[in-house]
């Protein structure tokens, strides 16, 4: 009998210990040294199983993030009606170079189609309705674009409102200026700015009626040859990440 | 010299413990009691359970309450019913891996649960044979 209870205070003893340290909450000693090891020598599988399992969820909802992207700049691309004849391509930008945020804006685009997948020399690219740029180098898996931002990029364009013609030509930063107009002719601020089309036979060149850009003001005076205006893309060529290629009509 | 191997048994356990989900400690200690009956088996589950919680990097003291309240139920069920028989390691071991899985593994797992008693009968039927031949 005495034996009996001296086990059950013994067990009293222990549960009470026990509960003790539980309820102190303190953690192993291990965990501080050897919290760095990834291996599971200190660490419980499970533990490590969810950790594989929370990156692999990770990764593929970054993927699914991208899909979602392209998705809607498909969706957007293909519900345009100014240019419902065109042959797209869609391509990736995976690279700016000489882009830096708020230091410099992007002048070139790389993208990830090439010559293995139709794309050619002076082929336009486009985005929703509106002008990106011109294709300059072409290699087999990749292209660089010009943006039309780009201080070499010029091509004839004329205001929707008032027909006036003038050509389109990319300053420093992400400005446009519509200059070689005619006094004659009317510049209205607010009005947008439209390709007039320089397709050529091998099909290079911009398509016709792509916006360029809205007018922000107007630089008028009677002593000069031509009038000019700046103009301002709707895009923001900084944050694109996905494009089109005019491949030609359909 | 008991205490020493027994110790050292539930180290090895205690080890083997992070490369499986089988509870090799669990089985450990209750096979211990069965073949004991001492107090000082006690004390061995609440190191034991110390030096779980410890390698597994746990809250210490969960595994401690665990074993010594699994121990106390066994000596309660000892003062009415016949431990030594393999259908009792079997049963014990079942339920009482059934809920460490539960409560530690966070989820009912009943295969393992399965594969711990089916281990803790063998490993007993080997020995109550060896010590049955040894007095023949």
């Amino acid at each position: 009998m005495r034996k009996k209870e001296t086990l059950f205070l013994t067990f009293l003893i222990f549960i009470i210990f026990s509960l003790i340290l539980f309820f102190l909450n303190i953690t192993s000693p291990l965990s501080i040294p050897f919290g760095f090891l990834p291996s599971s020598i200190f660490q419980n599988k499970e533990i490590l199983v969810l950790r594989e399992e929370n990156l692999t969820l990770r990764k593929k909802l970054a993927d699914q993030k991208k899909i979602e992207l392209e998705n809607r700049a498909l969706s957007d691309q293909f519900a345009t009606t100014l240019a419902p004849n065109l042959n797209l391509l869609v391509a990736q930008i995976i690279g700016m170079p000489s882009f830096v945020p708020g230091v410099s804006a992007p002048q070139y685009y790389i993208i990830n189609k090439g010559i293995k997948d139709g794309v050619r020399q002076n082929y336009a690219v486009l985005y929703k309705d509106n002008v990106v740029g011109k294709v300059t180098i072409v290699s087999k898996q990749t292209s660089k674009v010009e943006l039309v931002t780009n201080t070499a990029s010029s091509f004839t364009a004329f205001s929707f409102n008032t027909n006036a013609l003038g050509l389109v030509k990319g300053q420093e930063g992400q400005d446009l200026t519509f200059g070689n107009v005619l006094l004659s002719e009317k510049l209205e601020v607010g009005d947008f700015v439209l390709t007039t089309g320089e397709i050529d036979e091998k099909n290079t060149g911009y398509p016709p009626n792509l916006v360029v850009g809205q007018i922000l003001s107007v630089d008028k005076k009677s002593s000069a040859l031509f009038q000019k205006a700046s103009l301002k893309s709707k895009l923001d060529f900084a944050k694109l990440s996905t494009v089109f290629v005019v491949l030609g009509y359909k | 010299m008991k205490l020493y191997g027994s110790l050292f048994l539930i180290l090895i356990a205690s080890f083997l413990q992070n490369a499986t989900t089988i509870p090799l400690t669990l089985i450990a200690l209750f096979l211990l009691y069965i073949f004991n009956r001492q107090s000082w088996v006690i004390g061995l589950a609440f190191v034991a359970g110390l030096l779980l919680d410890t390698i597994l990097l746990g809250r210490l003291g969960g595994h401690s309450l665990f074993f010594v309240v699994f121990l106390l139920l066994v000596v309660l069920y000892d003062r009415k019913f016949e431990i030594k028989t393999v259908q009792f390691v079997f049963v014990f071991l079942f339920v009482g891996s059934l809920l460490y899985l539960f409560l530690f593994g966070g989820r009912i797992a009943f295969f393992e649960a399965i594969v711990s008693a089916l281990m803790g009968g063998v490993i007993y039927k080997i020995f109550t044979w060896r010590s049955f031949n040894g007095m023949r």
